[in-house]
């Protein structure tokens, strides 16, 4: 294992695990160094790209931000470990989390914060002019963080829109922060119909970015092409099962198509977007799970609300009143998590666990927040 | 250049390359063997394989277990193309099959090797850039330490530990959860 080339290609293929990588990290120096380098920590996550282990969820629960852990020993991080008791009172909110690290939106400070559950660190920066005003159409409605896997960067997007329905012809603005430069982008604009969910997070499907817009009969996805740094709406299936009480969630399929989740009663309809051979997208069906035949739910547990999702390994967290049940798309996996009375957003939390970025000298993550 | 024209690939396929050891042994394989290692490939379109490829940092014995890899693994492909046109979906399927069964016990079979020979093996497979050998015998380093303690570890691989007390007690303070 002297060989300097090899250790790599064996180390990659430890299981993903925190404890398999924490004890790994304890062997030697050179170990130690190799399982927090960047470079490393990145082939780590595209050879595991599937089994990347959800590690947990965070919530936000009466000013305080709680980790619940979802491994079992001795995989499982303590709580504590992750929580965080003050940020509540500073007015930080959760906001999403991607790639392991997470965006916290402060509106008192108009403040965002990129914060790194790990290590701890927490990189912020101003929410930009014309983000940060006090009426709504020019404050912050929703935000997305991306790390970026091929260069040490993460970029922030912004958006905002003008009132529904009081302006004439309403806009909806984004502004994009590049870590890289330090600076906000220009601003990109659309046509819209409906209000973005406040406080919604964003999926990340393919190149681009997804918000549910919430429409009295109108709804619809925004999607933001990263790529092409373009915005656009994008139709809703016609013919759901949908009514006023449904919920819905937008997903990312298995071939990296966009989908989505649409909850009705007890039972859930997932469409998947599918581009024809004349290279229209139009949504299929792609299957219905009747929840209360799944969950043993009682007759009488009318309203189940979608409270979260994990883009990453497709697990969809639904509320219910005898528990939070968190259900694999594709398997039916399903875990009834604990029983509670509050509805709550749930985000969870898929990242490695290494130790030995003191010593190696930062994590990817770190060297991101280290670099603004 | 040859040999990358896309004409007669049955001819291609029959041509022979002649592999030399750092020991100087010589082994004669097809193409089609050969080109499982992208390093040979690479030399092959290059058109730079003329009197043998010397392997300086492979010894004979390990190029003989190396050679045996590619062939079985090369002829399982070919297999594989070749039964789809002559065989119902249902045979092709059970044929597909078998092939993978038959190709996964070799492989098992394979690995049954002492610990110098597998550290052997992956050098040479990163050398020659062989990716299914690579990837089987690294998984099973990788296997190997699976639910094992550091310690167990540097004992298995004459790893000595050379993290002071100060930097093993501080990722022991803050990851103190996983290791009770």
């Amino acid at each position: 294992m002297d060989h300097e080339d090899i250790l790599p290609e064996i180390l990659v293929r430890l299981s993903p695990r925190p404890s398999s990588l924490l004890g790994a990290s304890l062997v030697c120096k050179r170990w130690s160094r190799l399982l927090a380098d960047p470079y490393f920590l990145r082939r780590l996550r595209a050879h595991h790209r599937w089994e990347i282990p959800l590690l947990g969820f965070f919530t936000d629960e009466f000013g305080f931000l709680h980790f619940t852990p979802l491994l079992e020993p001795p995989d499982r991080i303590p709580s504590e470990r992750l929580s965080m008791g003050t940020y509540h009172d500073e007015g930080w909110r959760f906001h999403e989390c991607r790639h392991g690290i997470a965006l916290l939106l402060n509106r008192k400070l108009m403040e965002l914060a990129v914060w790194d559950p790990v290590t701890g660190e927490k990189c912020r920066l101003a929410v930009p002019p014309g983000f940060n005003g006090p009426e709504s159409r020019v404050t912050v409605r929703a935000a997305a963080l991306l790390c970026d896997d091929s260069k040490q960067a993460f970029s922030v997007v912004v958006l905002r829109h003008d009132e529904i329905p009081k302006d004439d012809k309403p806009l909806v603005f984004t502004s994009v922060y590049e870590s890289k430069t330090g600076i906000w982008g220009n601003l990109i604009s659309a046509p819209i119909t409906s209000p973005l969910w406040l406080g919604k997070p964003s999926i990340l499907v393919g190149n681009s970015l997804c918000w549910w817009l919430r429409g009295y009969g109108d709804s619809g996805i925004l999607e933001f092409d990263l790529e092409r740094q373009s915005l656009v709406v994008i139709d809703t299936p016609v013919d759901t099962h949908a009514n006023p009480y449904s919920s819905f969630q937008i997903l990312r399929m298995e071939d990296d198509s966009l989908g989505l989740a649409i909850l009705s009663d007890v039972s859930i309809q997932l469409w998947e977007r599918k581009a024809n051979s004349g290279g229209f997208a139009k949504w299929m069906l792609h299957k219905t799970i009747e929840l209360d035949k799944l969950l043993s739910l009682l007759a009488e547990s009318t309203w189940l609300v979608i409270q979260g999702y994990d883009e990453d390994g497709n697990w969809i967290f639904v509320w219910t009143n005898i528990g939070i049940f968190m259900i694999q798309l594709e398997s039916m996996q399903f875990r009834n998590l604990f029983k509670t009375h509050f509805v709550n957003n749930y985000h969870p939390y898929t990242n490695f666990y290494t130790a030995g970025s003191r010593i190696g000298g930062g994590s990817i993550e770190a060297e991101a927040l280290n670099s603004t | 250049m040859a040999s990358a024209g896309s004409g007669d690939e049955k001819a291609a396929a029959a041509a022979m390359i002649t592999l030399i050891s750092s020991d100087n042994e010589k082994f004669e394989v097809t193409e089609a063997t050969a080109t499982l290692s992208q390093t040979i490939r690479h030399m092959i379109e290059d058109g730079c394989t003329d009197g043998g490829v010397p392997l300086p940092n492979v010894t004979s014995k390990i190029l003989a277990r190396v050679i045996e890899y590619c062939k079985k693994h090369a002829t399982a492909a070919a297999g594989e193309e070749g039964s789809s046109s002559s065989f119902s979906d249902a045979a092709f399927l059970e044929v597909d099959r078998a092939f993978l069964e038959e190709l996964e016990e070799f492989d098992d079979a394979f690995l049954e090797v002492d610990r110098a020979t597998l550290f052997d093996l992956i050098l040479a497979a990163n050398y020659l850039d062989i990716k299914g050998l690579l990837n089987l015998t690294c998984q099973k380093v990788a296997d190997s330490v699976k639910g094992k303690t550091p310690e167990q570890i540097r004992e298995m691989y004459n790893i000595v530990n050379d993290l002071t007390p100060e930097e093993e007690a501080e990722i022991r303070r803050e990851t103190q959860w996983a290791f009770e």
